[in-house]
């Protein structure tokens, strides 16, 4: 017992790690996620769509774990010489980007046109019916993958640990080749991957719950007009 | 009164469509069609089903494109396309941003399915373009909102989300939400045929009441009835063109084309 109280404060050091590389990659993956799912919205313009398009499909065609040993390994023969931490959340981020962005591409267009022609017929200019009509209904479309999406990012991060991220994988290696205890070791690291993706998951659902619109209640009146 | 008609003295009519051409591919939707709608007037627009109302009124905001002709709203152009042939490359025509911008500013449009907005409630449905697009502080455009609400029955609704209410009430609130832009016009699409038969009175007596207050209003419409009552002018289409138009007893009483005469007989008595 003893000598897990001793691992713990190196191992929990990991998890923040492991809990800041997924929060800032999930950042990076939902606003370039967004940008490509917008600009794949219009075939037409191709000079968007077409490099958009590329992306996507050599992110989503070649491992992540390439995608880390590029960014980390191979940039510097280009003169980018990036952190470990950094190379981590932007291969991360990248990867899930592009995956994210078919989750708000097919989100957005399950939203029905009528939607855009009521708006539009409002006076509302397009980027004002995407932000405040959209996107809300989108969102809520697209939640239960994106959350997927976001507790599997938490799992795939050990993957920095190849790039010698020293987050909550690499902890325990670490702690591991000192104390040769692997099995003691790899299953405090597997319970603390899971204290955080199990709730997170059960958040989640609660949280497809409460947006659902068809349960969504009247609210009490307010009294001012 | 919960609009107020601009009572501007030039005679010219508020909506001029002028030979209006617009295929789908290759299939032709409206042949050389016009139509001018003055101020305070209420047009009805019947007609079989595929004849192109529906297409027709769409060019009036700009939801559809069209291949030919000129549109003017308000003094707007909204398009101005020259016909094939006439010298100038041909391209269909595409209206510049501002001038769409400011039509849709001038004309409401009502659709067959509502389309309400269903994250928003009643009130910020109606409140949405105010405070968004007119930049109206939130609390009036909720205090118009009411207003506007109340004065379709949906007092006790403002609150309510499109979920919560009946067809009925969602067609009223979305009557609403057009009403809170101050439009010059507004276009109704079958706005009654998707709901249950004892709904559909609920909305056009809004609609009536509309018309009594002034507002110049182009209405495609099944229900008879009230084109009869309520109708100036009534526009019969077939085929993309326009077969005859004319006051409601004319058009009803003693319809001068056969097209008239079968349709009215298909409405009245459905097989
Ligand atoms: N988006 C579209 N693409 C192709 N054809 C269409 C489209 N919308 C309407 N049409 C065709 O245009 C014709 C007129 O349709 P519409 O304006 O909806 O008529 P109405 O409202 O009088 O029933 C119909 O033949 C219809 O099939
Ligand atoms: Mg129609």
């Amino acid at each position: 017992m003893g000598e897990i109280t001793s691992w713990l404060p190196s191992l929990l050091t990991g998890l923040g790690v492991t809990v800041e590389l997924t929060v800032l990659s999930m950042i990076f993956g939902l606003v370039v996620g967004l940008v490509l799912a917008t600009i794949r919205l219009e075939p037409r313009n191709k000079w968007l769509y077409i490099p958009a398009t590329i992306y996507i499909e050599v992110i989503r065609g070649t491992p992540l774990i390439l995608q880390l040993f590029f960014a980390y390994f191979a940039l510097p023969a280009a003169g980018i010489r990036l952190d470990p931490f950094v190379a981590g959340v932007l291969a991360l981020g990248i990867n899930y980007s592009a995956y994210l962005s078919e989750v708000f591409r097919s989100s957005i267009k399950a939203v029905p046109h009528g939607q855009w022609e009521a708006a539009s017929s409002l006076g509302m200019p397009w980027v004002l019916v995407m932000w405040r009509i959209i996107l809300p209904q989108a969102g809520r479309i697209a939640l239960p993958a994106t959350g997927n999406y976001f507790i599997a990012l938490f799992k795939d991060s050990a993957l920095a640990s190849t790039i010698s991220v020293t987050e909550l994988l690499f902890s325990g290696q670490i702690l591991a080749a000192a104390t040769f205890n692997y099995f003691g070791i790899y299953a405090v690291v597997a319970v603390f991957y899971l204290v955080v993706s199990y709730p997170s998951s059960l958040g989640l659902r609660a949280l497809e719950r409460r947006l659902e619109l068809s349960r969504r209640k009247a609210r009490p009146k307010r009294v001012t007009a | 009164m919960v609009f107020t008609v601009d009572k501007a003295t030039d005679n010219s009519p508020l909506i001029q469509a002028k030979n209006v051409v617009k295929s789908y591919g290759d299939t032709p939707v409206l042949h050389d069609f016009s139509l001018d709608v003055s101020r305070g007037e209420v047009v009805v627009l019947i007609g079989p089903s595929g004849s192109g109302k529906t297409t027709f009124i769409r060019t009036l905001n700009g939801l559809e494109t069209i291949d030919s002709g000129r549109i003017t709203i308000n003094g707007n152009v909204l398009a101005d396309a020259q016909p094939l042939g006439s010298g100038k490359p041909h391209k269909p025509h595409k209206p510049n941003h501002r001038s769409l911008q400011k039509v849709r500013l001038d004309v409401g449009m009502v659709f067959q399915q509502f389309n309400l907005f269903p994250h928003l409630t009643a009130a910020e449905n109606v409140m949405e373009a105010p405070v968004w697009v007119r930049k109206i502080p939130r609390q009036d455009a909720r205090k118009r909102a009411l207003e506007l609400l109340d004065r379709m029955g949906l007092a006790d609704r403002a609150d309510h989300y499109p979920h919560e209410l009946s067809g009925g009430q969602q067609q009223r609130v979305a009557i609403s939400r057009s009403l809170a832009m101050d439009p010059v016009a507004i276009l109704f699409d079958e706005v009654t045929s998707a709901l249950d038969p004892e709904l559909v009175g609920e909305v056009l007596r809004a609609m009536r009441q509309l018309a009594a207050d002034g507002m110049t209003m182009i209405v495609v419409t099944h229900e008879m009835q009230f084109a009869r009552q309520v109708a100036d002018r009534v526009v019969m289409m077939a085929g993309g063109r326009l077969v005859e138009a004319g006051a409601p007893e004319q058009i009803f009483g003693s319809p001068s084309d056969p097209r008239t005469a079968k349709f009215l007989q298909s409405v009245v008595h459905p097989q």
